[in-house]
C-alpha cells in the first residue's frame, strides 16, 4: 500500500512537473528509468506504463505511443546487466540518453505505423536536461528514502 | 503476472497499449486533455498572477505614494487657484466698480469725494450708513451726501459724527432727518422727512398747489447742507385729510440708500 501511494504520489507530481515545464517534458522517462535501474523490470515497465499512459492523455500527439515506448523502457532499464554501476554518473548520463533516443524512436515508429504521420525527432532540447540527469537520480534518490528506509538494487 | 515474470506484465501493456492505438482515442482524448488542462492549469495561473501581485507589492506601494503625493500636490494647486479666481473676481468687482464711479463722477460735474460704504447695519436699516471716510480725509459733519443708482443721481443724507477715518451718514429715511424740498411742477415748497421706511414724507404742501403724483421732488435752496436742484424722488401718493391748508405726499426716493456701495460727498 505504501509503495501504491509512493507510485500515485511520484506520478502525480511528475506530471504536474511536466506540465509546468513542458519544454523539458523528460522528468517522466527520468523517473521510470530510475524505478527500472533500483527496482527491476516489473516496477521499471509498469511504472513506464502508466506514466505513459497519463503523458499520452495531456502530451502525446498519438494516445497509447507514450505508454508503448514507456513500458519498453521501463524494462530494459530493468533489464541491464548488473555490471554497470548504477551509481556512476556517467553511466547514468549514457543510459537517460540511450533510454530517450530509444523511446524517442519507438514513439516515431509507432506514429509511421498508426498515423502516417512521422514525429519529430529533436535530442537538442533534451541534451541539458541528460547530462544534468545524475541531479535527478539524487533527487529521486532522497525521495525514495524520504518514504522507504533503504533503497536496495533489485535488478 | 507475477513480478518474477516482467516479460509477461510488459506484453500486457504493450497489448493494452497496441488497442489503444487501434482504437485511435485522440479526439476523445484531446477533449480530455483540455479539460484537464483547464483544470490544471487555471489554479496555477492564478497562483502565478498572485505571486507576480505579491513580487510587484513594492512598486505598487511606491506608486500609490506617488500618486498620494501627486494629489496632495493637484489639491494645493487647486486651492491656489480657487483662492487666485476669487482674487480676480473681486477685482473684476473693484474694477467695475471704480469705472462706474468715474463716470457717475464726470456726470455730477460737482467736487466730490467718494467713500465706500462699510457697514449699513440691520438695526440701522433706513436710519444710518458708516463709510471710510473720515476728518483725515477733510469731511466734517453736516456735509451733504449723494448716491448714484441705476443712472440717477439723488440726495441719500447728510453726515454726522465724522471720526478720523470713518463717518457716519444719517439717512433721509431717518425719522430726524428733515430735508426742505420742492416741487418741480408747481415749484411749491416743502419738508421732507423720514419714515424707516422705503418711502418719505413731504409735508407743509399748500393745499391749493396743483400737485400730482409723479411730480418730480428736488432740494430747495432753502437747505444750508444741500445745494438746490437735487433730486431726491417723486410723489407716489398724496394725502388729503381733515381740514387742514396743508396735505402731505409719500415719496419714493431715487436713491435706496441701503443697495448702495459708495457715495460722493460734497
Amino acid at each position: 500500500m505504501k509503495k501504491f501511494l509512493f507510485y500515485f504520489t511520484s506520478i502525480v507530481i511528475i506530471i504536474f512537473l511536466e506540465i509546468l515545464f513542458s519544454k523539458f517534458s523528460v522528468f517522466g522517462i527520468f523517473f521510470i528509468i530510475f524505478i527500472g535501474l533500483y527496482r527491476g523490470s516489473y516496477s521499471g515497465c509498469t511504472v513506464g506504463f502508466f506514466i505513459g499512459l497519463i503523458e499520452g492523455v495531456f502530451f502525446a500527439t498519438t494516445f497509447g505511443a507514450l505508454s508503448f515506448s514507456y513500458s519498453i523502457i521501463g524494462y530494459l532499464s530493468g533489464r541491464l546487466p548488473k555490471r554497470i554501476d548504477e551509481e556512476n554518473p556517467l553511466a547514468q548520463i549514457s543510459i537517460i540518453f540511450f533510454g530517450v533516443v530509444i523511446s524517442d524512436s519507438i514513439n516515431i515508429i509507432i506514429e509511421v505505423l498508426f498515423t502516417g504521420i512521422p514525429g519529430i525527432f529533436s535530442i537538442i532540447w533534451l541534451i541539458i536536461p541528460v547530462i544534468i540527469s545524475p541531479v535527478f537520480f539524487l533527487i529521486f534518490k532522497k525521495w525514495w528514502m524520504l518514504w522507504f528506509n533503504r533503497l536496495d538494487v533489485e535488478r | 503476472m507475477s513480478k518474477k515474470n516482467p516479460i509477461v506484465i510488459l506484453s500486457l501493456y504493450l497489448v493494452i497499449s497496441i488497442i489503444i492505438l487501434s482504437f485511435n482515442l485522440n479526439p476523445t482524448v484531446k477533449a480530455m486533455r483540455d479539460f484537464l488542462f483547464y483544470i490544471v492549469v487555471t489554479p496555477y495561473s492564478k497562483v502565478n498572477y498572485t505571486v507576480s501581485s505579491v513580487g510587484n507589492l513594492g512598486a505598487n506601494i511606491k506608486e500609490m505614494v506617488n500618486s498620494h503625493q501627486e494629489v496632495l500636490e493637484l489639491k494645493n494647486q487647486n486651492q491656489k487657484l480657487l483662492h487666485d479666481l476669487v482674487k480676480l473676481k473681486t477685482l473684476e468687482i473693484e474694477n467695475k466698480r471704480l469705472t462706474e464711479l468715474l463716470g457717475y463722477k464726470r456726470n455730477i460735474n460737482r467736487k466730490t469725494v467718494i467713500a465706500r460704504i462699510i457697514a449699513k447695519p440691520p438695526q440701522q436699516y433706513y436710519k444710518s450708513l458708516l463709510i471710510d471716510k473720515g476728518s483725515e480725509d477733510g469731511l466734517s459733519d453736516n456735509r451733504a451726501v449723494f448716491g448714484f443708482y441705476k443712472g440717477k443721481f439723488g440726495v441719500v443724507g447728510q453726515l454726522t459724527n465724522v471720526e478720523k477715518n470713518v463717518s457716519m451718514v444719517l439717512t433721509i429715511t431717518n425719522r430726524i432727518s428733515k430735508v426742505p424740498a420742492r416741487i418741480v411742477s408747481c415749484a411749491v415748497d416743502g419738508i421732507v422727512i423720514g419714515k424707516e421706511t422705503s418711502e418719505l414724507e413731504m409735508i407743509w404742501i399748500p393745499a391749493d398747489s396743483e400737485i400730482k403724483i409723479g411730480d418730480e421732488v428736488v432740494t430747495s435752496s432753502a437747505s444750508d447742507i444741500f445745494p438746490s436742484g437735487i433730486p431726491i424722488g417723486i410723489i407716489v401718493s398724496i394725502n388729503r385729510t381733515g381740514h387742514l391748508p396743508f396735505v402731505k405726499a409719500s415719496i419714493k426716493p431715487h436713491i435706496p440708500a441701503f443697495q448702495l456701495t459708495d457715495v460722493f460727498i460734497e
